[in-house]
């Protein structure tokens, strides 16, 4: 018998009701159950709604100079995009935008917004009012984007050095590329990134490299402060001079940043590194005498000297006073070409400068090992290098011997700087003495440098006509000097492109000429920022007056 | 019943208070987001005053200074002592 057979129908009905009334309460007793936890513990994804974008210093940090000068930086910024099909009254609309900004037209403006499709850009980098002013207009069919802006607030200020960055923020040239992920990683812990540079000093370079480019009527010239015994670079000045806030044409000659970007046959400023290999490999003693007015005969090559660099028969001292070809093409040969090789290696000439610039660009270096070749890199022909790659190399001056590589990058106090052990300290010694020599009764002796105690070497280098062969009419000038010459510790390096033989520089082109006074007048102006004291700066030797003639 | 439902209206206190004390918190968070803003946008601002091409040029035109050559600095030590 089963139970519904035995139950009367009455018993049944109170049975279904007993089991109904238990599922609603069950159901209320889950109810009550969720709305307690939902209120002690909130609703779940409320910390979803919390953190809103990221802000624009998140994305790319801050740079400031050594000293916490800003040089660049991120402010938010909106653009103002527009749906034509949801705009009903294009005239209406765009005399209420047009009404906002003044470089807006409203006639321009209708008619994008009648014949426009999709989403078009009006307007971009809105100030912070802008973009409350647009959101009052209330108007459908608007929109505002946000999209951070990169700004440099000192305008021209060291432009190509920090380049810039594309419209996502991501670097595009300069240190912004080359040191971008470094640059990210700052803005997400919250530091600045501190360059090596100085502002007051970088300022200082641009002015005086500026000076000489119009004294000499130059193409473009360069101009590098290094602190030779960090590697850290205090100022690196191009001209002619870029701002970054603005967008420039790749084409335009500002665009080239000339400190590593650019690449030159230096001629004779690297002959001080020819005298030092000599010495070092022991090819060379100062007190050898050579024969000026002499030809130097290389294979399908004659090396001459545009006139002897001195009246009798003279030691090393004034052949590179007079910076003679010929007896720094005789020193290359008595070296050889793999010893050669070597040194230009160790001192960083045959690479791209390891400077933190995105164009910085590899030399170009000379097809074959004849002897015709390696006499003339003796004096400074047959392969290009950067003034950053030069300046670099001529840190062993002031390093005992040893290459300290340029950075950007501000050096932490007591952080182990990795320096390079390329000549002997001797060898050093002797080779800065020669370049005291130059300043003192050389080629940079007609220049401003007396009465400051500077050492250096002059460049003069003539070039390449587009048929071939040197043009001596076009010439790439520079001098590269090391300061305080009786404790060196900075090196600057100052070049010019196709300067003329101007009444300002007594009608010379010659990097004697045209670029050494100018280093002198920048090394007089930066030393106080440096801590170099005036009386350490000024000369011990006596005046000597000026070499009369061409002196190169 | 009763320690239920007091106990329950404490809990509901604390969390309208929870929430308010939140709410004052966003707000005040936002508030310190645009003032950095601000301050980022002042300091940007201010450097481009003072950039050194600018204050160069008005100090040359509008005081008639110029830098100093090197020729111009003598260290205080190598000063004669002023006449008593």
């Amino acid at each position: 018998v089963s139970i519904a057979e035995a139950a009367s129908p009455a018993t049944l009905l109170a049975f279904r009701a007993r089991m109904l009334a238990f599922a609603l309460l069950g159901v209320f007793v889950l109810f009550g159950v969720r709305a307690m936890h939902l209120s002690v513990s909130g609703p779940p994804d409320r910390q979803a709604f919390k953190s809103g974008a990221p802000s624009a210093a998140v994305l790319r940090a801050d740079i400031v100079d050594r000293n916490g000068v800003l040089l660049a930086t991120t402010m938010p910024s909106w653009a103002l995009a527009a749906s034509p099909g949801a705009i009903w009254e294009p005239e209406e609309a765009a005399r209420k935008i047009a009404g906002l900004f003044s470089d807006l037209d409203a006639a321009t403006l209708a008619r994008r917004l009648r014949e426009g499709k999709g989403e078009i850009y009006l307007k971009r980098d809105l100030t912070a009012a802008q973009r409350d002013a647009v959101h009052n207009l209330g108007m459908a069919g608007l929109r505002l984007v946000e999209e951070p802006r990169r700004v440099y607030p000192n305008q021209e200020l060291a432009g190509q050095v920090l380049g810039g960055v594309g419209r996502n923020l991501q670097g595009a040239s300069g240190l912004e590329r080359a040191l971008d992920a470094e640059i990210r990683t700052a803005a997400r812990e919250g530091r600045r990134v501190r360059l090596a540079i100085d502002t007051r000093i970088q300022h200082a370079a641009e002015q005086e490299l500026a000076a000489a480019v119009a004294r000499a009527r130059a193409q473009s010239g360069a101009a590098l402060v290094l602190d030779g015994r960090s590697g850290e670079v205090l100022a690196a000045a191009s001209w002619p001079p870029l701002n970054p806030n603005s967008s420039v044409p790749s084409s335009d000659p500002s665009r080239v940043e000339r400190v590593s970007q650019a690449r030159h046959e230096m001629g004779s400023v690297l002959k001080p590194f020819t005298v030092a290999i000599a010495l070092e490999e022991r090819k060379l003693s100062l007190t050898e005498t050579f024969v000026p007015g002499r030809t130097l005969e290389v294979p399908g090559y004659a090396i001459k000297d545009h006139e002897p660099f001195a009246e009798g028969p003279a030691t090393i001292k004034e052949a590179l006073a007079q910076s003679s070809n010929v007896v720094a093409g005789e020193l290359a040969l008595r070296v050889g070409a793999p010893t050669l090789k070597k040194y230009w290696t160790e001192l960083g000439l045959t690479a791209r400068s390891p400077i933190q610039i995105a164009e910085s660009a590899a030399p170009v270096q000379p097809r074959d090992d004849g002897e015709a070749t390696l006499a003339t890199l003796g004096f400074g022909h047959g392969a290009t290098m950067s003034l950053a790659a030069l300046a670099g190399a001529y840190s062993v001056f002031v390093n005992d011997g040893a290459l300290a590589p340029p950075t950007l990058l501000a050096r932490e106090a007591g952080a182990k700087i990795r320096k390079r052990k390329v000549f002997s300290a001797l060898t050093v010694q002797d080779v800065s003495l020669l370049m005291r020599d130059v300043v003192a009764e050389g080629t940079a002796s007609r220049s401003d440098l007396h009465d400051l105690d500077i050492a250096g070497k002059t460049g003069t280098a003539e070039l390449v006509k587009p048929g071939g062969g040197y043009d001596p009419n076009r010439v790439f000038s520079s001098f590269v000097a090391v300061f305080p010459a009786r404790a060196p510790h900075y090196v600057i390096a100052l070049s010019l492109d196709e300067p003329q033989r101007t009444p300002e520089n007594g009608f010379l082109a010659t990097g004697g000429a045209a670029a050494a006074p100018a280093v002198g007048l920048l090394a007089g102006r930066i030393a106080p920022f440096l801590g170099v004291a005036p009386a350490e700066l000024a000369s011990d030797q006596p005046r000597v007056g000026p070499t009369p003639g061409g002196a190169r | 019943v009763l320690l239920a439902s007091v106990l329950a209206l404490g809990v509901y206190k604390s969390k309208s208070d929870a929430r308010a004390a939140r709410a004052r918190l966003a707000t005040l968070e936002e508030k310190v987001a645009e003032q950095r803003e601000i301050a980022r946008s002042l300091r940007a601002e201010a450097q481009y005053l003072q950039n050194p091409k600018r204050i160069e040029e008005l100090a040359r035109t509008e005081l008639g200074m110029a830098p100093a050559a090197h020729a111009q600095q003598r260290e205080l030590s190598s000063l004669d002592k002023p006449a008593p």
